[in-house]
């Protein structure tokens, strides 16, 4: 199935997220299609672990067909599924007490390391130091590329006060990732 | 949704990093049988109010969350707080009550003898004690403390001044609530926005508020209630206060307990009676234009209210005001620089009568755009006299910033001097010192130090307690 994300979003936003409220699973599934993929980064980098990030994208969904028809302004529906995943992923964590620290393969040492492979080491360690309002407020803007004035409005912020954790949040990732 | 600011090399190479970090959670998967899973999964909830009958279930668990996700940074702001019970018995030597780390801590008001009294047991799921306020008689302390279950569930330990528990108030997610004991020491207020702030998240509609008198015994228990159509700003951005907005300040005479509310669109100070007979707002006792009072306290008789605001005579918000409390003429006065000048935005805020109700500490703030986009937003501590009208800076401090292309400040992280935090100042009282909460400088933690200076404008400031989250202080006989 292949769906614009900028058509689901755009003006027939309204009428598709309409008609997934009266039933239509096609509809539903247009709105799946669009946003799964983000809704899987934001659950797994909350959580850090693939389990719980599936069943929490599950679980967002079930919520999303329970709850859209309370989502007044379909413009926010992005925001919003990408809130309510990252709100489960937190939920389910906590219920299991899980750790949130990611694990990465190690694989044979070569010659020179992978420098990709490093920073991405690197940046499991740094997010594994973020308590969940930070990740979810990185995964909001760097997975789901929400500006400031819509993660404010999940989260309860201004478009400042996200700009300004934002900002401190990126100078110690920064931090973190140029230690070297 | 409005145009975000071009990302900056790293922000570039961190969105690169964070895709590919989240790669292995992207699986192919067939949308219309995610879509089929999700819809056999459950029942239909439809409109928000639907779901409330269905009890303490999935949905009202994520109820709970959702109004956890809004007031998240509510509760950081929270630990950064202080409740305005500043109790004004003569004599004594004052103690203070104090959160660090989510714990609870006494001390003497000289900050000598810091006694842990009771452990928030927070952890990274709870927040612990965020704020706390002594009771007028100074035998117990009411305490808020975060106690798990969804992202802010608030309760409100009522305990011994040794810090032994008498009994918890428990109450449902929300906001931090604010406190104010009463006059006797009986019962203490607690204003709360517990229930629709999901509404908030969901439909973006502002919060309710309740105001629970929760008594040492709780066969004293009473809910007042408020007018269903006053919203609660509990919400608002928590960088941007230092004290919740969700706010309640009993009278001294106890009739009365003061709170600020959104009502119509329009955010002001009202005062509840207190044996639930009714409300009024208090921009009735002013003529008043613009956004009329924003912050308020009750003279030791309560007979009067310092206000501060703007209304009719002083247009913009940097006037201190005097009112009586039944009504009448208002005492306005200007202290500010800013008037008449675009360049510079001033107002006075958290106006705080000394313990003769002869002088009121009232903060200032001052935004400079003379230098755009380098802005110096200044903060003062006055000390306002009512027989000579006239104002004393005690302190200040200047934090510089950088207007960015979104139309945000951001600091640059230069400070100087003092950034008072508003709606924390308390009297000694003897009326000749003022402790106050500074943050503290290269910690982007909420973490303040308690400082005290010479009222009278004679001395510099000393520390009391560092590390502080939020304090509230109290004189016995």
């Amino acid at each position: 199935m292949i769906v614009s994300s900028a058509v689901v979003e755009g003006e027939i936003a309204g009428a598709v997220i309409e008609r997934a409220v009266a039933g239509d699973e096609m509809a539903f599934a247009r709105i799946v299609a669009v946003h799964h993929e983000d809704m899987a980064r934001i659950a797994y980098f909350v959580s850090g672990d693939l389990d719980v990030a599936a069943d929490a994208e599950q679980a967002a969904w079930a919520i999303t067909w329970r709850r859209l028809g309370t989502l007044r302004d379909p413009a926010r529906l992005k925001a919003w599924l990408m809130s309510v995943t990252a709100n489960e992923a937190r939920q389910i964590m906590r219920s299991q007490r899980r750790r949130t620290v990611r694990e990465l393969a190690v694989d044979v040492p070569t010659s020179s390391p992978d420098p990709d492979r490093s920073a991405l080491i690197d940046l499991a360690n740094a997010v594994a130091d973020l308590d969940h309002r930070d990740r979810t407020l990185i995964g909001l803007r760097y997975i789901a590329e929400l500006d400031s004035e819509a993660i404010g409005r999940e989260l309860g912020l201004s478009a400042s006060g996200v700009r300004v954790r934002l900002h401190r949040l990126l100078g110690r990732l920064q931090k973190d990732l140029d230690h070297d | 949704m409005t145009e975000r600011n071009p990302m900056d090399p790293f922000e570039t190479r961190l969105t690169a990093l964070v895709r590919n970090y989240t790669e292995p959670a992207v699986k192919l998967s067939d949308p219309l049988v995610t879509a089929r899973t999700a819809m056999a999964s459950t029942t239909r909830g439809g409109a928000l109010g639907q779901l409330w009958p269905v009890g303490l279930n999935r949905g009202l668990a994520w109820l709970l969350l959702l109004a956890a996700l809004v007031i998240a940074l509510a509760a950081l702001a929270a630990v950064g707080s202080g409740p305005s019970i500043f109790v004004q018995a003569p004599d004594g030597p004052g103690r203070i009550v104090f959160v660090r780390d989510g714990d609870l801590f006494v001390a003497e008001g000289d900050g000598s003898g810091q006694t842990l009294i009771a452990s928030g047991d927070a952890d990274d799921v709870k927040l612990g004690y965020l704020t706390a306020a002594w009771s007028p008689d100074m035998r117990h302390i009411a305490a808020v403390r975060d106690v798990g279950g969804a992202f802010l569930t608030p309760g409100v330990d009522l305990m011994t001044a040794d810090g032994a528990l008498v009994r918890t108030v428990a109450l449902d997610a929300g906001c931090g609530p604010s406190l104010s004991w009463s006059p006797d020491s009986s019962k203490v207020a607690i204003g709360t926005c517990p229930a629709d702030v999901l509404r908030d998240a969901i439909e973006g509609v502002e919060s309710g508020i309740g105001l629970l008198l929760a008594g040492l015994d709780a066969s004293a228990d009473r809910e007042i209630a408020l007018p269903r159509e006053w919203q609660s700003v509990a919400s608002a951005n928590p960088e941007v206060w230092i004290r919740p907005d969700l706010w309640a300040r009993w009278s001294p005479d106890g009739r009365w307990i003061a709170l600020w509310a959104i009502v119509a669109g329009q955010g002001g100070r009202h005062l509840v009676a207190a044996d639930g007979s009714g409300t009024r707002p208090v921009d009735d006792l002013i003529i008043r234009m613009g956004n009329g009072v924003e912050s308020l306290d009750w003279s030791p008789d309560g007979r009067r209210l310092a206000i501060a605001g703007g209304w009719v005579g002083c247009m913009e918000k940097v006037c201190l005001g005097i009112v009586d409390s039944e009504g009448g003429a208002v005492t306005s006065t200007v202290v500010h620089p800013s008037p008449g000048d675009l360049n510079l935005h001033g107002k006075l805020f958290w106006p705080e009568f000394s313990p003769e109700g002869d002088r009121v500490a009232v903060l200032g703030g001052l935004i400079d755009f003379s230098s755009e986009p380098a802005v110096a937003e200044t903060y003062m501590l006055y000390d306002y006299d009512l027989a000579t009208a006239r104002f004393t800076e005690l302190t200040s401090g200047i934090r510089s910033m950088i207007w960015d292309g979104g139309g945000a400040a951001q600091p640059t992280g230069t400070v100087t001097g003092e950034l008072v935090a508003g709606g924390t100042v308390a009297w000694t009282p003897d009326g000749r010192g003022l402790l106050y909460l500074v943050r503290e400088t290269g910690n982007s933690s909420a973490s303040w130090t308690i400082r005290s200076i010479d009222a009278a404008g004679g001395s510099q400031s000393s520390v009391i307690v560092e590390g502080v989250q939020s304090f509230d202080i109290g004189f016995s006989d």
